[in-house]
């Protein structure tokens, strides 16, 4: 299949500010951010021209990230917590009180007071009360074998209206389960999933890391491994399309881990890891 | 994944439910007993997806290894690249090497290592993780040629030897920086060994 144009997103931009980028978020009134890994920052940029604007020093190596309220949560895989801060990168304190295992990856529902967490380590999702500080609310879904257990749990996209939570699981194939994304309600009710397994090519998604949720159903999930994200169809099952592909030139995906849907064009934004570079894809996000 | 030790052959994986795996043969050099403990052959391959004649599930065996060990993957254990060495320059993936004392290296550490830019293969030696009081710490990153047998094999030093190659274990050029101990303590593999 020939891979749909990817618009680059600034060679300066990359050359200068990333050295691992690895998830992107935006807040309600439409600041964006990326985490950088082993820079161990969380870098602010412009969506419309596509400039950095500032970054901010996080003390160890960052994944998860969420931003709203005029705040931004960060995932701190080094200290095993997550780390607040204001937008303009002064450090507020730890959220949740609780130490996170490996806070892969988090997204936040403001209408209904909870920030919600990948914790990787703990192969467990962890649900908070965005008030304040943070509290604890529910730990859904600890390890275990049963098909709608977690695994290996990595990446997260919430639906606040219906209140649902998207959870990119790898599965574990010698005990026959699949790479997936389970879908649970906010008090841990299983509500479904879409299997990475099927189509002619054998698998939609193999190692999947970060989600993002379309129109009329369509969930986003970049394939960390494949190169490319596939847009799959959640009443169905099925794959929709697949966008991007694997490699190092611009345009192409290597260790993608993000995807982002943004603004009223609905462009997508995808971190690509191994390139060091955000990709555009105008209007992505309406596939 | 599994964390114990598969003890027989693909017929044991079949019988485990792995029929997907069934269409897999060993290959020659790998004794399937011998795979590392912490990784099941489907952590890499899968038959009907393979793109390639290795059966591996899709683009590139870097980005595989980072797939889980890079950040935001699925293990809690993180590794980068060193100076431009990939993963398979020091690991066999399938683990299963044994070093020139008969004996297998820890890590799924290869038993001989090609540094770009050479042609020479050095042995690897690496049966211990040295110890925080350093040496002696036999075969371990460096030990200063512990086994005085005139030469350097161990992880680290391997590489890290007298010229042409890199050196710089001191400005000096000297092996006394910190032999026998637990380098990565310090230089840790998340960082490339780099900090
Ligand atoms: C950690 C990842 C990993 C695991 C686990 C793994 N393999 Fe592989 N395998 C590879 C890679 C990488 C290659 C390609 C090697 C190369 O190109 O040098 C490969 C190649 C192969 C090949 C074809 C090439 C050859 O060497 O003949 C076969 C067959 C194979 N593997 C079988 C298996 C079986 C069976 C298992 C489980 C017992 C297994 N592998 C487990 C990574 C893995
Ligand atoms: C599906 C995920 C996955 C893939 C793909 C994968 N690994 Fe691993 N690997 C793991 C996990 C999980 C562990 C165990 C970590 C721990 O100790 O908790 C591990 C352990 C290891 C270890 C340590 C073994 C030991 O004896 O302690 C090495 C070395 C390693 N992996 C190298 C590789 C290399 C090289 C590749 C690519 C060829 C690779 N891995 C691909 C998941 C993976
Ligand atoms: C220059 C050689 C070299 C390269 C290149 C290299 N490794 Fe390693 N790796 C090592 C050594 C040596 C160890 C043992 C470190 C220790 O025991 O502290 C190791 C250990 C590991 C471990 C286990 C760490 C633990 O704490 O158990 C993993 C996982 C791993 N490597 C994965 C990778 C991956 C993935 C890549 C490629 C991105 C890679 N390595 C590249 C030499 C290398
Ligand atoms: C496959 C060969 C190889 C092996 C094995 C190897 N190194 Fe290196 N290392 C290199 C090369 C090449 C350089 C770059 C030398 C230069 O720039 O002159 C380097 C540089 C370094 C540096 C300097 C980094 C910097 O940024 O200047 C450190 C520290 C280092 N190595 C540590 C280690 C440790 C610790 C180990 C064992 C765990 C190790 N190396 C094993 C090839 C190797
Ligand atoms: C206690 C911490 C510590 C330990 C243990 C340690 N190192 Fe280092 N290493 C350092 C520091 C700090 C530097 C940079 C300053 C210097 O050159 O001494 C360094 C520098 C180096 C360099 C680069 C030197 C250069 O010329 O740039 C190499 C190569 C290296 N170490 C290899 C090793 C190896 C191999 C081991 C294990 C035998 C080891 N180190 C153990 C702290 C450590």
């Amino acid at each position: 299949m020939a891979a749909p144009a990817l618009a680059q997103f600034g060679r300066p931009l990359l050359v200068q500010r990333f050295e691992s980028p690895t998830r992107i978020a935006a807040d309600e009134g439409g600041r964006m951010f990326v985490t950088d890994y082993d820079r161990k920052s969380v870098v602010r940029i412009d969506p419309t021209d596509r400039r950095y604007l500032s970054s901010m020093r996080v003390d160890g190596k960052v994944t998860g990230l969420a931003a709203h309220g005029g705040r931004v949560y960060v995932g701190n895989e080094s200290l095993d917590r997550i780390d607040m801060f204001d937008v303009s990168g002064t450090y507020l304190g730890q959220f949740g009180g609780i130490s996170v295992n490996d806070p892969t990856e988090m997204a936040i529902d403001g209408e209904h007071d909870r920030l919600i967490a990948v914790d990787t380590g703990a192969k467990c999702i962890r649900v908070f009360s965005l008030e304040g500080s943070g509290t604890l609310v529910s730990t859904i879904s600890g390890p275990g074998l049963a098909n709608h257990l977690l695994q290996h749990p990595t990446g997260l996209a919430v639906d606040a209206a219906a209140q649902e939570i998207y959870v990119a699981d790898g599965g574990d194939i010698d005990n026959l389960i699949e790479p997936r994304v389970i879908i649970f309600g906010y008090d841990g009710t299983y509500h479904g999933m879409i299997s990475g397994s099927g189509g002619t090519q054998g698998y939609f998604f193999s190692k999947p890391q970060g989600l993002a949720l379309g129109e009329s159903g369509h969930v986003f999930v970049v394939d960390g491994f494949l190169g490319r994200v596939a847009v799959m169809d959640r009443a169905t099952g099925q794959e929709v399309t697949t966008i991007g592909e694997f490699g190092e030139k611009v345009g192409q995906l290597r260790l993608p881990l993000d995807v982002l849907i943004y603004g009223e064009n609905k462009d997508l934004y995808i971190t690509s890891n191994q390139t060091r570079r955000v990709e555009v894809i105008a209007e992505g996000g309406k596939k | 994944m599994k964390r114990t030790l598969l003890s027989g052959g693909i017929a044991v994986l079949a019988v485990t439910g792995l029929a997907i795996l069934a269409g897999l043969s060993r290959p020659a050099n790998m004794p399937v007993s011998m795979l590392n403990a912490k990784h099941n052959c489907s952590d890499c391959h899968l038959t009907h997806t393979g793109k390639t004649p290795d059966l591996l599930i899709g683009t590139n065996v870097e980005v595989l290894c980072l797939s889980c060990h890079g950040p935001a993957g699925s293990s809690p254990v993180k590794a980068k690249n060193h100076k431009g060495h990939t993963c398979v320059v020091c690991h066999n993936p399938h683990d299963g090497e044994f070093n020139r004392f008969g004996n297998r290296n820890l890590k799924m550490m290869r038993a001989i290592v090609t540094p770009k830019d050479s042609t020479l293969q050095r042995p690897v030696t690496f049966e211990s993780r040295g110890t925080d009081v350093g040496q002696p710490a036999l075969h371990s990153f460096c030990d200063k040629d512990g086994d005085l047998d005139g030469v350097y094999d161990n992880v680290c030093d391997t590489c890290h030897r007298s010229s042409p190659d890199w050196h710089r274990y001191t400005q000096a050029s000297s092996h006394n920086h910190n032999p026998g101990r637990t380098c990565t303590n310090c230089h840790a593999h998340s960082d490339g060994f780099k900090d």
